[in-house]
């Protein structure tokens, strides 16, 4: 132990020396491997129990406070009892107090009502006393006064025998007044009065007039208005309704929602038409390799086709050679390939024979054959010889059967054998797509299993990275695993999300994926880069299926 | 302080180790193979290598990752029309440990920093996200700084609105790396926004030769 405390002390001095010195002492990496890691753990045990040291002093800072609070509660209570004693007690004392100064006020009350009850008495008689007098003063001037009015009434009586007569004339003098007044209106106001009736009768014949017409123009405007009024309304509808139709139509949904939805929608027909993309790419070279192959396959068909005619040709021409002696039927060259069959057994009309053809002449197979008239042969605008003609390849007679002819039909089979192995071949796979992404594949597990399983199901919803990328870098790998829920510890997704979080390996872009699914499965969905070795894949999937199963914790101590 | 170190092979009996880029590593070869181990505050890496014996030496060296960076920053950077800021970033460093052996250098593996992820995109390939924060001012302290890779950027804008400058994306091995006043220094970079160019990074030739002529680290017009 000293000696590593020694070497733990030293390193650091040593660590800059020169390389012969960088030399250390046997099992001293495992020692201080070992001692780091003890260190750590420590580290971690003293956190953790500094933690929990914490939490206790907690809880006992809690149980004083709660005893600390208890303790005040009684004390409180204590004192409330002894200051309800105490209040008790002065309230007695103050009744007792309280009745001896009730006596005492009330004596001292009545003594002083007494007193105030004999001053009323003595005010009162005062002020009658007063008032006596002042009545009898009043009641003397008021005799004074009737005897001075006595004295009135009699100087009233002599003026009223004076003014009678000045009176009675006053009333004839207004009198004829009225009745000069009466006749000078009934002379002058009649015929003005007259005339005022007329002017009123016309003025009142004027204004019905006036007020008919007024009438009849009110309600020809009335119904102007109305008319008007319909046709407004009439114009507001359309408008309205143009107006909604021209809502409707520029008038953009609610934006957000859409374009979420249109988000959501896009990125799977994103992500299709990526794919087949790549499968139209891909599917485009396999078309290009069968053209190819298929040019190739012709090309040697072709080739052999014409040393067949090369080879035909030489045995017509040697059979030609033998059949000078032999006797022409129907005036045709028979070493003619091409019409031999098709000839008629009836001599041509004319009696004239033909003369060779170029096919007599050369191997070469004539455009349209030979023209006999009256002979009835095969169609020439029959599609199957021109072809052949078209192709290069002799034709057939009637009675020459393709299948009797083995240098014809073996090629051919030969070519569509070909033709159904490159039809039949499986398309190409793109590197990086598909299961053989990870190929050379782990040994058979049972996550494997569960990997391959789902994987195509995992790869939806996550966005796929594409191909290009730069030269030299290829892409990212995908990785999916999904651990069923029978298999999945209580911690184990904690635990996972914790390792793909801190794991340098895992791509933080596109994010790693850990869901849990309806059935309770835990799905993990997340990329590596595209060189990383295949057996730290297999370690990366290991991992998160111990950690999800609970065989494993992360961090791990 | 290096940018790589060479240890001898180690013998049975002689194990073999150093110490670089803030990581201790340890291999001694056992009769069944090398253990290798590598410690920083935790044990960081531990394998096994089989190794020959005889000549030939082990090389740990301090790279850049391997794919471009993504940098985007714990601060939020704002440039106004005719803006520059200057500032000092911390990149993330890879270890590699490769065979010398005859003459030739043969990689073994390598060792990212902790922390530093891989990610992939549509249309920039992979890369590594990596945020960190600006140390504006002063050159960063060497024993405070910590390992790790440091590069001064210049940033300007020479548009007419303001910039918002959230990721940066950079290759950031492709400039050089040195070892100066006990820091792993990237060359220098610059961004000019607004301008219409892709953001322009300086090389590290045309640093040294700035400075080496007298001329301040300034923004020019001239790029690259």
């Amino acid at each position: 132990m000293k000696r590593v405390l020694l070497i733990l002390a030293l390193l650091p001095l040593s660590c800059v020396l020169p390389s012969d010195r960088n030399r250390g002492n046997p099992g001293e990496a495992e020692a201080l491997a070992r001692l780091q890691m003890e260190r750590v753990v420590k580290e971690r045990e003293t956190a953790r129990l500094r933690a929990e040291l914490a939490q206790l002093r907690e809880k006992l800072q809690a149980r004083e406070r709660a005893e600390r609070e208890r303790r005040q509660a009684e004390e409180k209570a204590k004192e409330k009892a002894r200051l309800d004693a105490r209040f008790a007690e002065v309230l007695d004392k103050l009744g007792e107090m309280g009745e001896g100064m009730q006596e005492k006020l009330r004596g001292e009350l009545g003594a002083q009502l007494q007193k105030v009850q004999e001053a009323f008495a003595e005010s009162r008689r005062l002020l009658v006393q007063g008032f006596e007098k002042k009545v009898q003063g009043f009641e003397k001037k008021v005799q004074g006064f009737d005897q001075k009015l006595g004295g009135l009434d009699a100087k009233l009586e002599q003026l009223d025998a004076r003014f009678g007569g000045l009176g009675r004339r006053l009333e004839a003098l207004e009198r004829a007044f009225q009745k000069e007044k009466a006749w000078g209106n009934k002379r002058e106001k009649e015929p003005w009065k007259a005339e005022l009736r007329e002017l009123s009768v016309s003025m009142a014949k004027g204004r019905a007039a006036a007020t008919q017409e007024r009438k009849q123009f009110e309600q020809g405007l009335l119904q102007k208005i109305e008319r008007l009024e319909a046709q407004t309304q009439k114009l507001e509808k359309n408008l309205e309704q143009r107006f909604k139709e021209i809502h409707e139509r520029t008038a953009p949904a609610p934006q957000v929602d859409l374009e979420a939805k249109l988000r959501s929608a896009l990125e799977p027909l994103q992500d299709r038409i990526r794919r087949s993309e790549a499968l139209g790419k891909r599917r485009v070279e396999d078309l290009d390799l069968k053209v190819t192959a298929l040019g190739r396959a012709v090309d040697s068909l072709v080739e052999a086709v014409r040393a067949l005619r090369a080879q035909a040709a030489r045995k017509g021409r040697a059979s030609r050679e033998r059949g000078t002696t032999v006797p022409r039927k129907n005036g045709k060259n028979e070493t003619m390939p091409s019409k031999a069959g098709a000839l008629p057994s009836k001599p041509p009309k004319g009696g004239k024979v033909p003369q060779g053809t170029k096919a007599s002449k050369s191997p070469k197979p004539s455009k349209t054959g030979p023209k006999v008239p009256g002979v009835r042969g095969p169609d020439p605008k029959s599609p199957a010889p021109i072809r052949r003609r078209k192709a290069g390849l002799p034709s057939f007679g009637e009675g020459d059967s393709f299948f009797e002819r083995p240098e014809y039909w073996v090629p051919s089979l030969l070519l569509l054998l070909l033709l159904f192995v490159l039809l039949g071949r499986r398309p190409r796979t793109l590197p990086g797509e598909g299961r053989d992404w990870d190929a050379p594949k782990a040994p058979a597990r049972p996550g494997d299993r569960r990997m391959e399983a789902n994987e195509g199901e995992a790869l939806a919803p996550l966005p796929r990275p594409g191909r290009a990328d730069s030269p030299g870098s290829p892409s990212p790998m995908h990785i999916a695993l999904r651990i069923l829920p029978e298999e999945l510890a209580p911690q184990g997704e904690e635990a996972v999300r914790a390792f793909l979080a801190s794991e340098s390996c895992v791509l933080v872009r596109p994010e790693p994926r850990v869901d849990r699914r309806r059935d309770g499965s835990l799905s993990l969905r997340f990329y590596v880069p595209g060189n990383l070795p295949a057996h730290r894949r297999r370690e990366l999937r290991e991992r998160c299926q111990s950690l999800a199963m609970g065989e494993m914790s992360f961090p791990s101590n | 302080m290096a940018l790589s170190l060479d240890v001898p092979l180690p013998r049975s009996g002689l194990p073999t180790r150093l110490e670089l880029g803030g990581l201790q590593w340890f291999f001694e070869r056992t009769p069944n193979g090398v253990r290798g181990l590598a410690l920083g505050s935790e044990p960081r890496w531990k394998g096994w290598l089989g190794l020959p014996e005889g000549e030939g030496c082990l090389r740990v060296s301090i790279r850049c990752p391997g794919w471009p960076l993504e940098l985007a920053f714990e601060e939020e950077i704002l440039l106004a029309p005719g803006g520059r800021l200057r500032a000092w970033v911390r990149f993330p460093m890879e270890q590699r440990v490769e065979l010398v052996r005859g003459g030739e250098c043969l990689e073994l593996f390598r060792l990212p920093e902790e922390g530093l992820r891989t990610a992939w995109g549509e249309n920039g390939g992979y890369f590594h996200p990596w945020k960190s924060s600006l140390r504006v001012g002063t050159r960063p302290d060497p024993k405070r700084g910590g390992p790790g890779l440091w590069c001064r950027i210049y940033l300007a804008n020479e548009g007419r609105r303001t910039a918002r400058v959230e990721t940066l994306r950079l290759d950031a091995g492709k400039g050089g790396l040195r070892e100066m006043g006990g820091l792993y220094l990237l060359a220098p970079l610059r961004w000019v926004f607004g301008s219409g160019s892709a953001p322009q990074r300086r090389a590290w030739e045309r640093h040294s030769q700035e400075r080496q002529n007298g001329e301040g680290p300034g923004i020019r017009k001239g790029r690259m």
